[in-house]
């Protein structure tokens, strides 16, 4: 690495790292299509039925007109596929010419409603102000239209034509995807990347186009086959009733309504000519969805979908494995832990199922005391985070404990019933998270969401008495007039402020453990110590295990007595928090230290550590850790490591320790 | 020079890149006035870095936003390179918009999701008239290269990216213009701190190489002083404090400053334990620290 390269952290192909799930962009649409065969059969089915209608001089097999008495109303058969009607005309064919109005007349009014609602939606939302309030008037007035009166209008001005009448219906139709664009587009309008376009000096006209319509293709496409569906409906409705199609011309509506006059000889009419109906609606509004989440597929990302998708199922297998794995590696932990409250071992945490399983967290082991503080320590991705929500047993959708055992006291977490889960959340083991904001919920007062929390831990409360305790609970958090807060609603407060009662929240049940997920992260130093100085004093009174996640090493020496380091879902050092910051002994440990900026001399060039985290399921085979290690051997990426003790009360999950102890 | 326009912050005109004069900002929240920056003050000299530096709510980002005609400023005067571009009109703003650009402080929200790295980068280039799509991929890798990404990098989308790779593409894309100031709006409060020094690497390498000025808006003293010369410290919209790093970190004058200084924690368990035992009021803490290092499971 050149010297330059070196300076501004050149990662080598780590783009490939934030890969767990191939990328979209590279296979082929019409691939990803396939994979969802609901909306790609229905697609099929779409296109098929516009290419044989507009083709149908060649697909059908008799002209539309043509009439063959000695085969009158026959039902299906070798000759007539489909049948013939009154006159010995072929239904197949009649079908298919007919589709051709139709079709037609369903494009236009799509194409109307849906340009013009889309290029309205775009500049209501993001013109907002007076633009706005006149569109939306635009859309309710449209809303509030008598459709049928204006079209019938139209009918009898046009009786003989299907098209000027699809004018109309297109722009009343309009509003629907007007609404939906608009709202979609305010949205995006708050995005960061709209101000950087107006920054770069990009037109209104031109942001709008390159910026948010992309962002709009779901939502639109999911309109347009809603609008073509119901223009379909309509179109047929007025040639059902005998309007906009010349009389021998064949349609769907007026061979619907030819079937009808028709049904006591033949019932079997009805059902060609309704069905294509029918199935083209159910088609378009099958293909809007698929289509929807394709297009934006793209850039959110498949794994998402597809995980969210099977989440269902892989919960209830996962209680049953776990169980399993739960028995053998279930022995108590060491009977000397005088204090011991909560025992992890070997847990590890992955994504989906089978062959796309993905494991996030990879055997984690580690025990918090009583009184005492263990901090998490490692960079985003390392799977701090889902280490603390396997405890809780709240993974995100698709995610499951795949082994390991979580003790609480006797209890075994990993597997326990939703009822044994309920009670130990909230009552024994609390939590606060990184946005204090987004943990309380804005509609109530402060004071009704800490009375509900604390009702829940105590039937018996009454409506006084946990009024009492609110305030109680709100003191021993340390702000100050109590009752003020209790009336306030979350939006009033400052981050400081929320974050001290969703403290107060996460300890109301007086639980033994407090999970505590980056909880100063997003708040400013100032107030980051204050915290800190609360969570402690709590600590000293109430003796609650305090579990922090940080990256911040500044942080885990105000307030940990304990390190886990983790790293690519391991972990790779544990240590008491004094001699993590004096000898470290795992190579990750020292970088991660070496490249904290407080630590930094002003003026020099900062340390880092060259890439990234690898991605959960790319991990290397060896240690993790060992191609961005600077005493990486040919050794370290043969063989998984194993975690050993190198001195007594100290893990370490390198071969090299001896060379990084004598280094420092 | 900077020595000069810290002490007394009104030079003749003409002779800073960015000129700030008693800038007022007001947002109009539900019928009240917010006075969001309040008769700030401040000039930002060719090739140097002001750091903006204050809590949240302060004012701060809005500074910022303010320069690059994102918030309404309700009176005082901005003027770029002698241009005075306090309510420039969108003509104005073109003119001037390849030689002054932005680095937000989120990087997942700044990139268009929906869109490859390749089409946010080339944008400031549209913007500017140019044309040629063979010139504008050729830039494009270049300045890949230069932030320290691959040159595949070009056609993927941003989710593909960790923080830190978004936040190198986002500061690709605010130099794909060779602009002469970058304003920097808390570029690193998004990622982890080890990233954090992998950018402000970058930031200073692409300051010497490319001649850049920064406005670098930050809430981490200790992180700003490795990359400003000098600081501005900001509190309710006023200007509390400036003057160069050394002054304004080491040795501030400013009680609010020295608030801000000491909080910052620093990575030695043994002073934060004495300083969290004075703001606990309580006896030291530290005899919890070095006892039995229990916490660890045998494994």
């Amino acid at each position: 690495m050149s010297s330059t390269g070196a300076l501004i952290g050149v990662d080598t192909g780590t783009s490939e790292a934030r890969r767990p799930d191939e990328s979209p962009s590279r296979q082929g649409i019409l691939h990803r299509f396939v994979r969802r065969p609901v909306a790609f059969a229905s697609f099929v089915f779409v296109v098929g039925i516009i290419v044989v209608c507009a083709g149908a001089r060649w697909f059908a097999p008799y002209p539309p007109l043509a009439t063959d008495f000695s085969a009158i109303l026959t039902g299906p058969s070798v000759q007539h596929l489909l049948g013939t009607d009154e006159l010995g005309r072929d239904t197949l064919s009649r079908l298919l010419y007919g589709g051709q109005p139709m079709l037609l007349a369903m494009a236009e009014a799509t194409a109307i409603a849906v340009s013009l609602g889309t290029a309205l939606g775009i500049l209501a939302g993001y013109k907002r102000g007076w633009a706005d309030r006149i569109l939306s008037g635009w859309g309710d007035l449209l809303l509030a239209m008598p459709v049928l009166v204006i079209l019938i209008v139209v009918i009898s001005v046009f009786p003989s034509s299907l098209y000027p009448t699809m004018l109309p219906l297109g722009v009343l139709l309009s509003a629907g995807p007007m609404r939906v664009v608009r709202s979609a587009t305010l949205g995006v309008r708050e995005e960061l990347y709209i101000d950087a376009a107006r920054v770069v000096g990009l037109s209104h006209r031109r942001v709008m186009t390159r910026h948010v319509l992309p962002r709009l293709w779901g939502p639109i496409v999911v309109q347009a086959t809603l609008v073509s569906a119901v223009s379909l409906v309509t179109a047929s409705g007025i040639a059902f009733l005998g309007f906009g199609i010349n009389a021998p011309a064949p349609s769907w509506g007026s061979m619907v309504a030819d079937a009808a006059t028709q049904y006591q000889r033949q019932a079997w009419l009805l059902v060609p000519s309704g069905g294509i109906i029918a199935l083209m609606v159910l088609a378009l509004g099958l293909l809007g969805d698929g289509v929807a989440d394709l297009v934006d597929e793209r850039w959110i990302g498949s794994a998402v979908a597809r995980v969210a998708r099977r989440s269902r199922r892989v919960r209830s297998r996962s209680i049953s494995g776990a169980r399993r794995a739960a028995a053998p590696a279930g022995t108590p932990p060491g009977g000397d832990g005088s204090g011991l409250i909560l025992s992890a071992r070997d847990v590890s945490v992955g994504f989906g199922d089978g062959r796309s399983l993905v494991t996030v967290v990879d055997q984690v082991s580690f025990d918090l005391y009583q009184g005492r503080t263990l901090a998490l320590v490692g960079e985003s991705g390392c799977g701090k985070s889902m280490t603390a929500r396997a405890i809780l047993g709240v993974l995100p959708a698709g995610g499951r404990i795949l082994d390991g055992s979580i003790r609480l006291g006797p209890t075994e977490l990993i597997g326990a019933s939703r009822a044994v889960l309920g009670s130990v959340r909230g009552r024994r083991i609390g939590f606060v998270g990184q946005e204090p904001h987004a943990s309380l919920d804005p509609a109530q007062t402060i004071g009704s969401s800490l009375r509900e929390v604390l009702r829940r831990y105590d039937r018996t409360l009454s409506r006084s008495g946990a009024k009492h305790k609110v305030l109680d609970h709100l003191a021993r958090v340390r702000l100050e007039d109590p009752e003020r807060v209790a009336g306030s609603f979350p939006h009033q407060l400052s981050g400081g402020m929320a974050q001290r009662v969703a403290i107060a929240r996460a300890l109301a049940g007086e639980p033994e453990i407090l999970i505590a997920d980056e909880p100063t992260t997003a708040l400013d130093v100032t107030v980051q110590a204050e915290i800190l100085a609360l969570l402690r004093s709590l600590q000293m009174s109430t003796g609650v295990a305090i579990l922090f996640i940080t990256h911040d090493w500044g942080v885990v020496a105000t307030l940990a007595d304990d390190v886990v380091v983790m790293y690519a879902g391991q972990v790779v050092e544990q240590a008491d928090a004094a001699s993590a910051f004096d000898r470290p002994m795992h190579p990750y440990t020292e970088a991660l230290l070496a490249s904290d900026p407080h630590r930094a001399v002003a003026g020099q060039v900062l340390p880092t550590i060259g890439g990234a985290v690898p991605a959960p399921g790319s991990w290397p085979r060896g240690c993790r850790f060992a191609p961005r290690c600077r005493y990486a051997s040919a050794e370290c990426a043969s063989e998984p490591i194993e975690l050993v003790g190198p001195e007594q009360d100290r893990l370490s999950r390198c071969i090299h320790v001896d060379l990084l102890v004598s280094c420092t | 020079m900077s020595e000069r326009s810290s002490s007394t912050p009104t030079p003749g005109p003409g002779t800073a890149l960015l000129e700030v004069r008693d800038l007022v900002v007001e947002y109009r929240h539900a019928h009240r006035e917010h006075r969001a920056v309040d008769g700030v003050s401040f000039d930002v000299v060719g090739g140097e870095t002001v750091a903006v530096v204050g809590e949240s709510g302060a004012g701060k980002s809005t500074l910022g936003r303010a320069v690059v005609g994102l918030a309404p400023v309700k009176s005082g005067s901005i003027r770029f390179d002698g241009l005075d571009i306090t309510r420039a009109t969108h003509r104005v703003r073109c003119g001037i918009a390849s030689r002054l650009s932005v680095v937000f402080q989120d990087p997942y929200s700044s990139l268009n999701p929906a869109r490859t790295v390749r089409d946010s980068l080339v944008e400031p280039l549209l913007a500017q008239g140019e044309r040629s799509k063979a010139a504008m991929t050729q830039q494009v890798i270049a300045m890949l290269g230069r932030v320290g990404l691959d040159k595949l990098a070009a056609d993927r989308y941003p989710r593909q990216f960790s923080g830190g790779q978004r936040q190198r593409i986002a500061i690709a894309r605010a130099l794909m213009t060779s602009p002469q100031l970058v304003i920097c709006d808390e570029p690193l409060s998004a990622l982890d701190l080890s990233v954090q020094a992998q950018i402000i690497n970058l930031l200073i390498a692409l300051r010497s190489e490319l001649a850049l000025a920064y406005l670098f808006i930050g809430h981490d003293l200790t992180v700003v002083r490795h990359i400003a010369q000098r600081v501005l410290v900001i509190r309710q919209g006023r200007l509390v404090e400036s003057g160069t790093v050394e002054k304004v970190c080491v040795h501030p004058s400013d009680p609010y400053t020295r608030a801000l200084v000491d909080a910052a924690p620093v990575a030695d368990p043994e002073a934060e334990r004495k300083r969290l035992a004075a703001r606990i009021g309580a006896q030291p803490v530290a005899d919890g620290l070095r006892g039995s290092a229990s916490g660890i499971a045998p494994s």
